[in-house]
C-alpha cells in the first residue's frame, strides 16, 4: 500500500479496500473515526477500558461487514453500528432486566438546519432578528453569542457564568425555537 | 482539516475561539459528532493520550500483516540468493578476478579455433606430465618446461571455422567455448617485444592440468617460440577463463601472429 499523501475521501478508501482486500486501507479509514467511536462509547459505557475495547472490537467486526454491504454514507453507517454495539453492551451489563436505551433526543435536535445560510440572505435577516428577540432571555443571550459572535461554550460560560451543560441546552433549544419561528414566517 | 484532527485540537486546547465554536456548531448538525464530544469532554482523563494509544494499536494490527508478508518474501529471496551464491562459489572459486568479467563480453563468432594433430612427441610429453603431476604435491604451481623440441613442420594447423577440440584433449573445454576463448586471447595478448622486433611468429602449444576449481595448473610448453612468448602464453592461459574439470591432461594452442 502506497503512502497516502493527498486527502482521500472515505469513499475512495472503501473502494480501494474492497478491490485490494488490503486491511491497510480499512485501517486508515477507521482511524479517521477513532476519536468519534471512542467518544460515543465513552458516553454510554463510561469506563475508558470498556470504551477502548469497543473501539478495537468494532475495528475487527466491521472490517468484514463493510465489504459485504454497499456503504454509501460510511459515517452514518458507522454511527449506527457504534450505537447498537453500545446498546448491546449496556443490555449485557444490566443483569436485572432494566430496559436500557440510548439518548434519542440527540437525533432529534441534530438536524441540518443551517443558521448561517439563513443569515446570509438579507431578506430573512430581519425576520431572524425578530425571532431572536422573541426568545427567552437566556436562550437569546446564548444564541447570540454562539451563532452571531462565534463564541465557544467555554467562552460563553466565562462571560455569562452559566454552567456548561446549561449553555449547551440553551443553544440547542434556542436553535430549535428559531427554526420553528422562521418556519412559521415562511423561511425554511 | 480532517474532523479527527479538529477533535484532537479541540480536546488539547482550551476550547475557546473560532475553531472551537466551529466544531461545536458542526456538532449541532451531526449527532455522531455531538455524542462523541459529549463522551470525550465528559471524562476526567487525558483523552488525547487514549486516542493516540488506540491509533498505535490499530496500526500494529494492520502493519503486522504487511510485515509478515514482507518478511516471508524477504526470507524466500534471501534463501534463494544465498543458495545461488553458494552454488556459484563452489563452481568458480576464483571468479572474483577482474579478467573474468572481461571474458563474459566475448561473444564473437567465427574466431580462430585451434586444431592440431598430436604428434608422437606430444603423447610422450603428456605421459610424462601425468607421471610428474601424480608425484608432485602442489597442484597450483605453474611450471615451465622448455623442451628444445624443434618446431614440427609436419604439424599442420588450420584456421578454419570449425569448433574442434585439440586432439589429445579429452573433453576439457574453456568456460564459454573456444570461440570466446580465442577472442580473449586475441584481445589480451601482449606481443613480447623481442619477438616483435625479430618478427617471430608461430604457435605455442601448452599442456596443462585442470584442477577441481577449474583453473589450469601444471602448465607446460610443448611447442615454443621464444622464452618471452612462452611466458606470455602461460600467462594468458592461467589468467584466462576456467576450464571444466576432467582429470586428464588438456592441450591448447595459442597463436602468435603479427599483423601484415
Amino acid at each position: 500500500m502506497k503512502r497516502i499523501n493527498r486527502v482521500i475521501s472515505d469513499r475512495e478508501l472503501l473502494m480501494a479496500y474492497n478491490q485490494k482486500k488490503d486491511k491497510g486501507y480499512w485501517g486508515v479509514l477507521y482511524e479517521r473515526y477513532v476519536p468519534m467511536v471512542y467518544g460515543v462509547a465513552l458516553k454510554y459505557l463510561k469506563q475508558p477500558e470498556d470504551a477502548q475495547r469497543i473501539v478495537m472490537y468494532l475495528f475487527d467486526e466491521l472490517s468484514d461487514k463493510v465489504t459485504i454491504t454497499p456503504v454509501d454514507e460510511f459515517k452514518f453507517w458507522l454511527y449506527t453500528h457504534v450505537r447498537s454495539c453500545c446498546l448491546k453492551e449496556l443490555q449485557r451489563r444490566s443483569s436485572d432486566g432494566i430496559s436500557v436505551s440510548l439518548d434519542e433526543e440527540v437525533l432529534e435536535f441534530c438536524d441540518d438546519f443551517n443558521l448561517d445560510a439563513v443569515r446570509k440572505e438579507i431578506a430573512s435577516e430581519k425576520i431572524l432578528q425578530k425571532c431572536i428577540e422573541a426568545l427567552p432571555e437566556k436562550q437569546r443571550i446564548s444564541v447570540c453569542r454562539f451563532f452571531m459572535e462565534g463564541r465557544s461554550y467555554k467562552e460563553i460560560e466565562d462571560a455569562t457564568g452559566f454552567p456548561l451543560k446549561l449553555i449547551k441546552s440553551l443553544v440547542q433549544n434556542g436553535k430549535r425555537n428559531l427554526k420553528l419561528c422562521l418556519g412559521k414566517k415562511g423561511i425554511a | 482539516m480532517k474532523v479527527r484532527n479538529r477533535i484532537v485540537n479541540y480536546l488539547r486546547g482550551d476550547r475557546r475561539g473560532k475553531e472551537a465554536n466551529s466544531l461545536e456548531k458542526e456538532a449541532l448538525n451531526d449527532a455522531f459528532l455531538y455524542e462523541a464530544l459529549e463522551g470525550l469532554t465528559g471524562a476526567q482523563r487525558d483523552i488525547v493520550r487514549d486516542i493516540e494509544y488506540l491509533s498505535k494499536r490499530l496500526k500494529a494490527r494492520t502493519r503486522s500483516k504487511w510485515e509478515m508478508i514482507g518478511k516471508t518474501w524477504g526470507i524466500v529471496v534471501a534463501v534463494v540468493v544465498m543458495g545461488f551464491v553458494m552454488w556459484m562459489g563452489i563452481r568458480y572459486v576464483r571468479i572474483g578476478r577482474g579478467q573474468q568479467d572481461a571474458k563474459a563480453l566475448y561473444l564473437a563468432e567465427g574466431e580462430i579455433t585451434g586444431e592440431e594433430i598430436a604428434g608422437k612427441s606430444d603423447v610422450n610429453v603428456a605421459r610424462e606430465h601425468e607421471e610428474e603431476s601424480l608425484s608432485s604435491g602442489n597442484p597450483d604451481t605453474v611450471r615451465i618446461l622448455q623442451r628444445p623440441v624443434a618446431p614440427d613442420s609436419s604439424v599442420s594447423t588450420s584456421y578454419g571455422k570449425r569448433d574442434t577440440v585439440v586432439e589429445g584433449n579429452r573433453g576439457s573445454v574453456p568456460f564459454g567455448g573456444y570461440k570466446k576463448f580465442y577472442r580473449y586471447i586475441r584481445d589480451s595478448l601482449r606481443y613480447p617485444q623481442d619477438a616483435l622486433e625479430r618478427g617471430l611468429e608461430g604457435e605455442i602449444k601448452l599442456s596443462f592440468y585442470v584442477n577441481k576449481a577449474g583453473r589450469p595448473s601444471h602448465i607446460r610448453v610443448v611447442k615454443w617460440i621464444t622464452y618471452s612468448c612462452n611466458r606470455e602464453a602461460i600467462r594468458l592461459l592461467s589468467e584466462g577463463p576456467a576450464w571444466n574439470y576432467t582429470g586428464d591432461t588438456s592441450y591448447v594452442v595459442i597463436p602468435f601472429h603479427l599483423e601484415k
